[in-house]
Parts: C-alpha cells; structure tokens; sequence
C-alpha cells in the first residue's frame, strides 16, 4: 500500500486548517502590532536623550533592549504556533495516512535505543531530538524522529598540545524498523565516502561496535560495493541478510534521497541514520496554513519512512519471521 | 665486506618475511574457502532436516502424488549420505532442489493444503533455508575468488606451486534455477 495524502483527506483536514490558520493571522496580527509598538516605545524613550550627546549611548541602549524584547515575543509567539500546529496538524495526517502511527512532537529515539545498532560514537556530547513517530505500516513495526548528537574530538594545536572540542556530528533522522528475516549477528552498512576503503572497521569505525570481530564483506554487486562498505561478524549472514534484491532496493532509495545513509542490522532490526540539513515537520509562519502545498510539503517530509518500509520490501512476510 | 654481508642478511630476512607473509595469506585464504564450504554444507543439513516433516505434512492432502513424494524422500537419503562436496552430492542436491520446487508448483492444486498452517510454516522455513543456502553459496564464492587470486597471482602463484595449491573451482548455479522463482506468489501475494 503507498501512502497518500489526497483532496478527500485535505477536505477532512479542512475545520483544523482554518482553526490554525485563524491563529496564525492572530500571531501574525500581534507581531506587527508589537513591532509597532515597540518601534514608538524605543524612539519615545530614546528622544530625551537624543539632545544631549553624552547620553546617546544610553538611548541607544534603552532602543537595543526595547527590540529584543520585542524580538523575544514574536519567537515565543511563532513557536506557541509552531507546537499548536504540530499537536493538531502532524498527529492528524500521520493518522489519516497510516491509521496505526502515532506522534508525539516533544520526544524522540533515546540513545539508549539506537545505541543498540553500534553506529554511534563513543564519546557522544548531548543526544536531543523531536517530533518522534511510531506505529505499524502493515506488517512493519517502525518508531523514527529527528534527532542531534554532539561528539568530542580531539585536534592538535600550532604549539603540539592536543585541545578536545565537542562538536556537531549528526543531526537528520534516526529511524528502527523490525526486520522481517530472523538474525543474530551484526552487520553495518557505512556509507563509502572515500575514507572506508582499505581500513580496518576500528579504524573507521569509532563506536562500541568497533570492539565486535568485525569483517569487510565484498559483495558481487560492484554498483553497491562502491556505494557502500559492508562490515560483518557472520560473512554468510551479511549475504543472507543483503540479498541481490535488497542490494539494488538500498542503492535506489539511497539514490532518491541523494544523501548518505548509516545501516545496521542488529537484535533483528534495522536502523537507519539519514543525514539532513534542514530541519524537518515544521511549518512556516509567513504561509498560509490552506495552501495545499504546506500539508503536502509535511506530508512528504514523513513519507519517506513509508517509501523506505515499501522500497526495502520490509512488508513481505515469507520467510518464518510472521 | 661486513656492509655487503650486512645488507644480504637484511634481504635473506625481508625475503623470508614476505615469503612466510604470503605463505600464511595462502593457508589463511584456504581455510576460509574450507570454512565457506562448511557453511553450505550447514543450511544442507537443515534442509535435510526439514523434509521429511514437509513429506509428512503434504502427503496427508496429496495421495494422488505419491511418487513425486517418493521421488523427494529417496534423492534426500542420496544426499544425506553422500560425500560433502563430491560431484554426486552437488548433483543430489540440485535434483533435490529442482524436485522440491516442482512439488511447490504442484500444491497450488490442493488449496486446502495452501491453506494449512503447519505446511505454510514448513514452506516459510524452506524459503528460509533456500535464502541462507543461497547466502552460504555466495560466501564460498567470495573466499574462492580471493583464494584464486591469491594462487594465480604473481608472486603467490610461485609459493602456491610449491605448497602444492591450485585454483578452485566456483560454485556455479544449476540451469534451472537461474530463472528467477517468485517465491512470493506460492503465498499468493
């Protein structure tokens, strides 16, 4: 079944449409009017001390404060609206598509749970997230939500000394599938940006997953092998796991998607970490809520976790996992 | 004197390090073909455990198709008992595959038995194994290639001579099941 979001489910959508875009005219509304209000407060209290040079700093000062302030209303303001759309807006198209998804915007995968697939750095510095989606699509389980993490990394300086920096080292969606073939082994799928060739997994590799007696695994498809570079503590059941079908289903989603992907096969499920820049299942204040495009546009930016389910083939039940 | 003696001696010692290296890269890659092997002949054996629960299960619905059964149950004994890895228990095995899919086909005659859970749990095992044989199958052909390359290769082809390693030969797949089974249709899906 492909996922749609069609004209039968925007008219459905259409009372919660028009109540939030009813609330984003309001936030709209008070944003000029505290623009305003804030532009005449400033220059009233500035102008006293316009006239006198010596406490121009301090007018300039009172205008500074005076536009922060504002600035701090409208972000709290935009954000009331941006949460308020994601409680009602989100949540219902996630159960018109899929009657079996939820969606929680304040949470998302602990990293205690995608610890479990062995791609994440050792030295993790903070692990924050949102807007964590759940449920069934058909016979898959799947949970994923937009997650960041920090790492420590260690640089040496002009003068030899060796200076740790935390920085930004992953931020997209991390998503967990049940698999539909039973395995007890690990097997990761590491994008071959050009540094994997040739290196040991523990040289590339720097998770707790790097301890495991991991192996390169050469696969027949050249297209695949060069996309990615597999790793395996069973080499048989890296192949069982990577059938030629499957092969060909990763490297044309990850050709869709156009960007790198991080795959583990772990305690019988799959995780996936796709990278992204944009930040995802948020709506725009300046666009109007009723435009078709807005709901298709989030619409889209869940869909993917469908598409992947349905690409990968993750709904064939024929083997003796049911 | 002493630098040329000094130098030969550092060469005999490269030598030797390069000649071991590779000796045991040769015996490393054998063992693994050896391993890949062993693999296969694994998921054979469960095969073999498997069928003659499917014969118990399918005979009860197909009575009309007494000697395909028979036929299944005699190649199975054939195979079991046959050397790993000889040329006759190859041939076995492929007349075992090829008579295990005929009966796959012939059961979209009887629907009730499609429909009996013990046999739709049988047949999800055997596309299990079919898969995992499949999988050990590529395994071995991967350790078989980088053990013929290993032996053919120049300077490895020499030190292969002398321990007496030629190439291998792959495993290649019967005719029959080069055309693609679409397993997924034998559940109607």
């Amino acid at each position: 079944m492909k996922a749609s979001l069609n004209n039968e489910h925007l008219q459905k959508l259409r009372p919660v449409l028009e109540e939030l875009e009813a609330l984003r005219v309001r936030v709209l509304h008070r944003r000029r009017v505290a623009k305003w209000i804030g532009l005449f407060l400033g220059l009233f209290a500035a102008l006293p001390f316009l006239f006198h040079l010596e406490a121009m700093l301090w007018g300039l000062i009172i205008v500074f404060f005076g536009c922060a302030m504002v600035q701090v209303y409208i972000r709290d303001e935009a954000s009331r609206y941006q949460i308020r759309c994601k409680q009602t807006l989100m949540g219902e198209i996630a159960r018109f598509v899929a009657p079996n998804c939820r969606y929680d915007p304040e949470d998302w995968i602990s990293r205690e749970e995608f610890e479990q697939s062995g791609l994440l750095p050792l030295k993790l510095h903070g692990f924050t997230g949102e807007d964590l989606f759940w449920g069934h699509h058909e016979k898959t389980e799947f949970r994923f939500s937009e997650c960041q993490y920090l790492v420590e990394r260690s640089s040496i300086c002009s003068n030899w000394v060796t200076e740790s920096q935390v920085v930004p080292d992953f931020k997209g969606i991390l998503f967990i599938a049940d698999f539909h073939k039973h395995f007890q082994r690990t097997t990761l799928l590491l994008p071959d940006l050009g540094r994997a060739s040739g290196r040991s997994p523990a040289a590339i590799l720097p998770t707790e997953a790097a301890e495991l007696s991991l192996e390169r695994v050469r696969l027949e498809d050249p297209e695949f092998d060069q996309a990615f570079s597999v790793f395996s503590t069973d080499q048989i059941e890296a192949r069982y796991l990577l059938s030629p079908s499957l092969m060909c289903r990763i490297n044309r989603f990850q050709k869709k998607t156009g960007l790198p992907m991080w795959i583990a096969f772990r305690n019988s499920k799959l995780f996936v970490a796709l990278p992204s820049r944009m930040n995802r299942f948020e709506v725009n204040l300046d666009e109007s809520i009723l435009n078709p495009t807005c709901c298709r546009r989030l619409f889209e930016e869940f869909e993917f976790a469908f598409a992947l389910i349905d690409d990968l083939n993750l709904n064939t039940r024929i083997w003796s996992k049911a | 004197m002493e630098i040329v003696g000094i130098v030969l001696l550092v060469v005999v010692v490269l030598g030797l390090l390069i000649f071991f290296g590779m000796y045991n890269g040769i015996i490393g890659k054998k063992n693994a073909v050896e391993n890949a092997f062993a693999g296969m002949d694994a998921v054979l054996k469960k095969r073999y455990d498997l069928i003659p629960n499917l014969v118990a299960t399918v005979k009860q619905y197909m009575g009309h198709e007494a000697s395909v059964l028979e036929n299944i149950t005699a190649l199975r004994a054939k195979a079991s008992s046959a050397e790993s890895g000889s040329d006759e228990a190859v041939a076995l095995n492929n007349q075992l595959q090829s008579a295990m899919g005929g009966l796959m086909v012939q059961v979209e005659a009887y629907p009730e038995l499609k429909a009996n859970e013990n046999f739709q749990q049988l047949q999800r095992s055997l596309n299990e194994i079919e898969e995992q044989l499949s999988a050990a199958r590529r395994a071995f052909n991967a350790a078989v290639t980088e053990f013929n390359n290993a032996v053919e290769m120049f300077p490895g082809s020499v030190i292969a001579g002398m321990m007496g390693q030629k190439r291998r030969e792959l495993f290649e797949i019967p005719e029959v099941e080069r055309k693609n089974v679409d397993v997924g249709g034998l559940f109607g899906g």
